[in-house]
């Protein structure tokens, strides 16, 4: 029946271009010549993605059956070998299980805490602009830097915070040095980076919503509180869908903010896929490239099929990123 | 025949002279050449005001001599400088020689990126007796040499004096043994003024002083022997946890952070490299440097120091550029200068007998405590990883208080990884 559908599509797509095929050519040279446009538009940003991107991700998968140091010496093939030996390696398990911590932590409260805060920005006000300035600004500064201020501004011994916090009465424990809470550590520092970006994109998708919503919401009796939960959410969905996706690829690829910070430590409580990667490539010998391109490869896989997944539920299924 | 004899005879002369008289013409040639001007690069991880020192050496070089080279210094953080160099000289895109620290000699060697300088000593017509051996001996791999010593160091054991003096301590005996060290860390802590007598700090890659101190050891020198699960480690480390549990030094430090700290007066005593001493000079701190104190089997120190070396792939020209370098960084002014604004250790036996070295007290202690160096892993490629998988790991948890029988267990299971090649 469905084959049956298609042929007679087909047949009534053949009999309309039989009977009008002037108009047809020149719509089709049209569209042709439009298409080249949109590829040469689309090229420069191709040929840079084909070799900083495509080349090297093709390339860390080949390297990843290999042996190959980071002298260029082996290169001998050694098939599923580094990832047998990255399935028993524990540290692979624990970095896996800290990104995810880190992920599960970082990419919730970074778009809660931006829905919050633009509950109460919704008007678009001289001040609230300001305040979208502000809270955006920390996102320009470069990470390595933030993590370097947030260190020394935790430091127990010559901190300004655990002083300050000192004179009211507060023992601020040596949070970075702690077990218990370097990672909290690091996922607050993250999300202060970080939330301004993602208030700014929902914002811009918020001042999108059409006031005759609000209006009519308004007229219907909602409350403010009622307009955000039932207009502006559902308005800015798909926004709000870009930016868990986004955030999502970024947190499970953390590494500045905990290089600078923490080291992955205090006993690799805060040593994160990439961060391990980084370790067994250029810290620690052999520097084996290989068998840190297959754990390279392993973080590729995980963040496609995590991304795939909220893709698949963030969006409505007939959506498109 | 007489006429064959007088016209190979001729065409003989002819030839030699032509060879003789195109002679003078080569060596000015060659001459030339080796006048003509060449430009060398390197690569460090001098980051710090050290690095100050060595530009401006670099640029006095580059004003004043007469071999027509100039050199090009380029300075990146450790990690960078690790990353980078590696993949740089094997696609033959990375500079002319490397300033490294001598622990990368062997994995460099090992890999290829190394040329062999055998014939340096004769070729600059320096002479090698001159120099202190044993600091000459690091830059040799199986009898081949394979770079030009550019500082030497140990760690030491820096003192803040005032602290000594306040907690009722000798400023100027210092602790010479570990009794006497572990004594002056609990009687110069303070925890209410956040002072501390001494600063463990979890990512300090030599603890292995201690164990050596104690009879104690890590791996055999050839890297084939785990030396590390021993009754002797294990009391030395149990030693170390108790002082740590006494709140001798802040918990869970870092080793700039303890740096920041001795600078701020807040800790008495702090063992590192004499690279402080610049940074402590400059600010004024009243502080005196000793050797590492002695245990039950002697007092050790873990040898340090970086190289010049010749990166794989010079020509002849740069070869012979960069050891006009090398020479020029031998002569006793440039040494001199090194040593007196940064506090290395003096290496040069004509040097020792400057009467501006004999009066510096910092570079006179420093001298005398360097005399305890041991070689720590300087001769294995996997030198890194029992840095990163062995020790970190160990002393990190031996810090925190864990168990120590259990942290060296594991810490020797992982050192047979290591020397199964794993």
């Amino acid at each position: 029946m469905a084959e049956q559908r298609m042929v007679s599509a087909g047949q009534i797509e053949c009999g309309a271009a039989r009977r009008r095929p002037a108009k047809r050519s020149g719509k089709q040279t049209g569209t042709r010549r439009s298409q080249k446009q949109a590829y040469l538009f689309l090229l420069p940003s191709l040929a840079i993605l084909t070799v900083f991107v495509f080349v090297p991700l093709i390339g860390a998968f080949g390297i990843s059956l290999t042996d190959i140091n980071i002298y260029m010496k082996g290169g001998s093939f050694v098939g599923l070998d580094n990832f047998r030996k990255a399935f028993h390696d524990s540290r692979v398990w624990n970095a896996t299980l800290n990104t995810c911590v880190f992920t599960l932590f970082e990419v919730p409260l970074q778009v809660f805490l931006a829905l919050f805060l633009l509950m109460f920005m919704m008007r678009n006000r001289r001040f609230d602009k300001f305040l979208r300035s502000v809270f955006y600004l920390p996102y320009v500064c470069s990470m390595t830097a933030i993590s370097i201020v947030w260190s020394m501004l935790l430091d127990p011994n010559s901190g300004m915070l655990p002083y300050l916090l000192s004179k009211v009465g507060i023992q601020l424990p040596n949070l970075l040095g702690s077990p218990t809470w370097a990672m909290p550590t690091v996922i607050f520092v993250s999300v202060w980076k970080s939330f301004g970006y993602t208030l700014t994109i929902l914002s811009a998708a918020a001042l999108g919503v059409s006031p005759s919503l609000y209006e009519s919401a308004e007229l219907d009796g909602a409350g403010r509180w009622q307009q955000f939960f039932y207009v502006t959410i559902p308005g800015i969905r798909d926004s709000i869908g870009f930016c868990l996706v986004t955030t999502l690829i970024t947190a499970l690829q953390v590494f500045d903010q905990i290089y600078v910070m923490t080291g992955g430590g205090p006993l690799y409580k805060t040593e994160t896929l990439v961060g391990y990667i980084y370790d067994r490539g250029f810290q620690t010998a052999p520097y084996n490239l290989g068998y840190a391109s297959s754990i390279a490869v392993y973080l590729f896989l995980l963040i496609a099929v995590v991304t795939a997944v909220t893709r698949r539920y963030s969006f409505g299924q007939d959506d498109e990123l | 025949m007489n006429k064959q004899i007088c016209s190979t005879v001729l065409a003989g002369a002819m030839t030699a002279s032509m060879l003789l008289g195109g002679m003078p013409a080569m060596a000015a040639e060659t001459e030339a050449a080796s006048s003509d001007p060449i430009t060398i690069s390197f690569w460090c991880n001098f980051t710090g005001s050290d690095g100050d020192v060595l530009r401006e050496i670099v640029d006095d070089y580059n004003k004043t001599n007469t071999d027509n080279v100039t050199v090009n210094i380029d300075i990146m953080d450790y990690q960078t400088l690790q990353a980078k160099l590696p993949t740089a000289v094997s696609t033959g895109n990375g500079p002319d020689f490397i300033l490294a620290g001598i622990e990368l000699m062997q994995q460099y060697r090992d890999n290829d990126m190394l040329e062999p300088i055998d014939d340096f000593w004769k070729a600059t017509g320096l002479d090698s007796s001159n120099f202190t051996d044993s600091v000459l001996q690091n830059s040799y791999i199986d009898g081949s040499q394979y770079g030009v010593p550019m500082q030497y160091n140990l760690q030491y054991l820096y003192y803040n004096k005032d602290l000594f003096q306040a907690a009722g301590l000798d400023p100027e005996t210092p602790p010479a043994t570990l009794d006497e060290f572990a004594d002056a860390a609990r009687k110069t802590t303070d925890a209410s003024k956040k002072q501390y007598g001494i600063a463990f700090p979890t990512d300090y890659l030599n603890y292995v002083e201690f164990l050596w101190a104690n009879g104690g050891d890590v791996i055999s020198e050839d890297g084939t022997k785990n030396l590390l699960n021993s009754q002797e480690n294990i009391d030395t480390l149990t030693w170390l946890q108790n002082l740590m549990k006494d709140g001798v030094s802040p918990e869970s430090l870092g080793a700039a952070e303890a740096d920041t700290m001795f600078q701020a007066g807040q800790l008495a005593m702090e063992i590192n490299g004499p690279w402080n001493i610049n940074g402590l000079n400059q600010l004024g701190i009243n502080y005196g440097i000793t050797a590492l104190p002695a245990g039950s089997a002697g007092a050790f120190s873990p040898a340090g120091g970086c190289d010049w070396m010749l990166a794989k792939g010079a020509s002849d020209e740069t070869r012979a550029a960069v050891y006009k370098w090398m020479a020029h960084w031998l002569f006793d002014e440039v040494l001199k200068k090194w040593s007196m604004v940064n506090g290395f250790p003096v290496w040069s036996k004509t040097l020792l007998e400057d009467p501006d070295i004999k009066g510096n007290e910092i570079l006179t202690d420093v001298s005398k405590a360097s005399t305890i160096g041991r070689d720590w892993h300087l001769r294995l490629a996997s030198g890194s990883q029992i840095d990163n998988d062995v020790m970190k790991p160990m002393m990190e948890k031996v810090l925190a208080g864990q168990d120590v029988k259990t942290c060296v267990q594991e810490a020797s299971d992982a050192l047979d990884q290591v020397i199964a090649g794993k």
